[in-house]
C-alpha cells in the first residue's frame, strides 16, 4: 500500500509542477508585459488538473471512497475542486486572470500538502463507514473549493480597487476584470458556497445526532463557526450593510483561516 | 516611387495648403491616367499626410512627378519641395508598411490610419489606377499592419483623454450600455469623452448646462436627455459616471455632497471625471468610499504613459517588418511583379477586415 501511495504522490507532484509551470509562464509574460499564449497556459493548467485528478482517483480506489483520509488529501481535493470551478467559471464568465491566480493557489496548496512531512500517512481507519458521512465530507470539501475560488475572486477585486484608487494601470492591473464583474461573481460564489456548505453541515449534524461518535464534536463546532461566518458575510453583502471591499477582505481572511485550521481540526 | 508630405515634414498650416479636397482626388486620378509616364498610383490623403505611391516609367523622375502633382493640385512647387519627402524602391515598401501599422502616425499606434489606407487603395482600384506592383504592396501592407498589432504592443493602451476615460469606466462597470452618465457643462474635452463613451455603447446619457439650450443642443447630438442645471444636484445618486467640465473658480462639488449620495447608492461605485481647469470636484471627493475620481491631469498622465510605451515598440515593429519588406522587394525585383496580377477576388477578405479596435 505504501508503494501505491508513493505512486499517487508522483502523480500529484506532476499536477503541482504543471500548475507551477502554468503560473510561471503567465507571470513571466505579465512581468515582461507581453501577451501570453492562452493555448500554452491552458494546456499546462489542464495537464495539472488531469494528473491531480488521476492521482486522487487512484488514491480513492485504495479504499473505494473519496480520498479525504489525511490533511494532504484534503488540501489536494480542495485545490482540485477549486480548479474544476475555475475551469467552469472561466467557460461561462471569461474572467481574465482567474486561471492565473488559480494556478498560483493550486501550486502553493500542492507544494504545501506534498512537502510537509507527516501530512500524508496511510489512514484507512478514518475512511468512511457511513455513506452519509462520506457525502457530507465530499460536499464540505467542495464548499471549501468554492471558498477557495471566492478568495481568489476577492483578491482580484481588492487589486482592481487598489489599482483604480492609486491610479495603477500597467501589467496586472491592465488585465484585471471590471469591479462590477468581480463583485457579481463574488456574490454568486458566496451564495453557492454557503448553500453547499449548509447541506453538508445539515447532513453532518444529522449523522452526529443519530450517532454522536461518528463525527467529532470539535469538527462540528468548527464547521458551525465557519458556516456562521460565511453566512453572516452573505447576509451583510445582500443587505448592502458591508461594502464589497470589506466582503473581499473577509472572504480572503476566512479562507486563510480555513487552510490554517485544517491541520488542528483533523487531529481531533 | 513615393512622393508626399506628412506631419513630420510639414507644419499644419503648410499641410493645409497641400491637402486635396474629396472632389480633387478623382480629378488627380484622371490626370494621372492621362500621363503616360505614370503606370500605377495610389493617393493617400488624410489630415496628417498626402502621399502619392506610384510606379513610373524609367526616366521619369521625382521632379517630374512633383511638378505634375503641384500643377494638378494648384500647389506652390517651391513650398512643396521644401516640405515634401520622397522614397524609392524598397524604402517605399517599408514606408507603406509603417504607415498602415500606425508607426508613422502622429499618435503612434492609432488604428484609424489603417481604415484610411484601405480606403485609399479601394478608391485607386475604382479608378483602375493600381496594377500588379501596388496591388501587392498594399495587400502586404494590410497583413503587415495586422502582424504588428498582434505581435507587438504598438496599439496597446489608450492615448486620447476620451478613450482613457472610457477604458477606466470599463474597468469599473464592464459594459457601458447600462451605465447612467451625467455630463455637467460642455466644451471640447467633455464632448470628445462623451463621444468615446457613446461609441463604446453608452446609451443612458444626461446632460446639464448653465444654459439649458446648450445642454439640449448636445443632447440632440448624442440622443441624450437634457436636465435643468438647478435639478442635477438632487439626482446625483442616480448616475454611475459623472463628467464635469464647467468653468468655475472653485469646486462646485464638495465631499459633503457625496457622502449621502453614496449612502443612497448602497455599495454601487461611482466614477467621476473632472475635466475642468480649475477643478470642478474638490480633491476630498476622492476619499469618499466607492468613489473613483480622475481629473484631467490623471487622464493625460495615463495617455502619455501609453504613448511612451507605444514609442518603445516602434523599433520592435520595424525589425518585424524589415524581413517582410526584403522578401516582398526581392519578389518584385526578381520575379517581376508584372507577371503577378491580382484580381479583386484575390484580395482576401481577412486583408480587408476592419482593424482591431484600439
Amino acid at each position: 500500500m505504501a508503494n501505491y501511495l508513493e505512486e499517487t504522490r508522483t502523480l500529484l507532484w506532476m499536477g503541482t509542477v504543471l500548475y507551477g509551470l502554468a503560473f510561471i509562464f503567465a507571470l513571466a509574460s505579465l512581468i515582461l508585459e507581453r501577451h501570453y499564449s492562452r493555448m500554452i497556459f491552458y494546456t499546462l493548467l489542464v495537464g495539472g488538473f488531469f494528473f491531480q485528478g488521476i492521482g486522487l482517483y487512484l488514491r480513492g480506489l485504495t479504499f473505494f471512497a473519496l480520498p479525504l483520509t489525511n490533511p494532504m488529501e484534503i488540501v489536494q481535493v480542495i485545490s482540485w475542486s477549486s480548479m474544476l470551478l475555475i475551469l467552469m467559471v472561466q467557460m461561462s464568465f471569461r474572467l481574465v486572470l482567474l486561471g492565473f491566480f488559480g494556478t498560483a493557489m493550486s501550486t502553493i496548496l500542492g507544494l504545501l500538502s506534498l512537502s510537509i512531512a507527516g501530512w500524508d500517512y496511510p489512514n484507512l481507519a478514518s475512511s468512511f463507514a457511513n455513506p452519509w458521512i462520506e457525502f457530507h465530507a465530499a460536499l464540505a470539501i467542495f464548499a471549501y473549493g468554492v471558498f477557495g475560488i471566492l478568495a481568489i475572486n476577492a483578491l482580484m477585486y481588492l487589486l482592481q480597487h487598489y489599482g483604480l484608487t492609486h491610479k495603477r494601470f500597467g501589467g496586472l492591473f491592465a488585465l484585471l476584470p471590471s469591479l462590477q464583474q468581480l463583485d457579481d461573481l463574488m456574490t454568486r460564489l458566496l451564495l453557492m458556497g454557503v448553500t453547499v456548505f449548509t447541506v453538508a453541515l445539515f447532513l453532518g449534524t444529522l449523522t452526529w445526532v443519530s450517532d454522536y461518535k461518528s463525527v467529532s464534536f470539535h469538527t462540528l463546532v468548527y464547521s458551525w463557526v465557519l458556516w456562521i461566518s460565511y453566512f453572516s458575510i452573505l447576509i451583510l453583502k445582500e443587505k448592502k450593510r458591508w461594502m464589497s471591499r470589506n466582503v473581499g477582505w473577509a472572504c480572503l481572511i476566512l479562507f486563510l483561516f480555513v487552510l490554517v485550521s485544517l491541520w488542528p481540526i483533523h487531529t481531533y | 516611387m513615393l512622393l508626399g508630405c506628412s506631419h513630420k515634414s510639414a507644419p499644419l498650416h503648410v499641410r493645409e495648403k497641400f491637402s486635396i479636397s474629396p472632389q480633387g482626388v478623382p480629378a488627380l486620378y484622371n490626370e494621372m491616367k492621362r500621363c503616360p509616364d505614370i503606370l500605377e498610383s495610389v493617393v493617400l490623403n488624410t489630415c496628417n499626410r498626402v502621399e502619392l505611391y506610384s510606379v513610373i516609367r524609367p526616366g521619369f523622375c521625382f521632379e517630374g512627378l512633383a511638378k505634375f502633382f503641384c500643377a494638378v493640385n494648384n500647389v506652390n512647387q517651391a513650398l512643396f519641395k521644401e516640405h515634401s519627402f520622397e522614397q524609392r524602391g524598397k524604402n517605399v515598401i517599408m514606408h507603406a508598411f509603417s504607415v498602415a501599422s500606425g508607426i508613422e502616425s502622429q499618435m503612434v499606434g492609432e488604428t484609424e490610419i489603417f481604415g484610411q489606407f484601405k480606403e485609399a487603395y479601394m478608391t485607386a482600384k475604382q479608378h483602375t489606377a493600381v496594377g500588379p506592383t501596388l496591388n501587392r504592396i498594399f495587400q502586404k501592407s494590410f497583413q503587415a499592419a495586422k502582424l504588428t498589432r498582434t505581435h507587438t504592443d504598438i496599439s496597446r493602451g489608450q492615448i486620447s483623454i476620451g478613450n482613457v476615460a472610457t477604458a477606466l469606466a470599463e474597468r469599473i462597470f464592464a459594459k457601458l450600455s447600462k451605465v447612467r452618465i451625467l455630463i455637467i457643462g460642455g466644451g471640447e474635452a467633455a464632448e470628445k469623452t462623451l463621444q468615446a463613451l457613446y461609441s463604446r455603447g453608452a446609451q443612458d446619457i444626461n446632460i446639464t448646462n448653465r444654459t439649458f439650450e446648450k445642454a439640449q443642443e448636445l443632447a440632440r447630438k448624442f440622443h441624450a436627455r437634457a436636465i435643468g442645471y438647478e435639478d442635477y444636484p438632487y439626482l446625483l445618486d442616480q448616475f454611475d459616471v459623472i463628467i464635469s467640465s464647467i468653468s468655475t473658480e472653485k469646486p462646485i462639488l464638495e465631499p459633503e455632497i457625496f457622502y449621502p449620495v453614496m449612502k443612497k447608492r448602497k455599495d454601487a461605485p461611482m466614477f467621476l471625471i473632472d475635466l475642468g481647469v480649475p477643478r470642478n470636484f474638490d480633491a476630498g471627493v476622492a476619499d469618499v468610499p466607492d468613489v473613483y475620481l480622475y481629473n484631467i491631469n490623471d487622464l493625460a498622465n495615463i495617455a502619455n504613459e501609453n504613448l511612451k510605451s507605444r514609442q518603445f515598440e516602434i523599433e520592435k515593429c520595424k525589425a518585424l517588418l524589415a524581413e517582410r519588406v526584403d522578401h516582398l522587394w526581392n519578389t518584385i525585383v526578381q520575379k517581376g511583379a508584372e507577371q503577378e496580377d491580382f484580381s479583386e477576388d484575390d484580395i482576401k477578405k481577412e486583408d480587408l477586415a476592419p482593424a482591431p479596435a484600439n
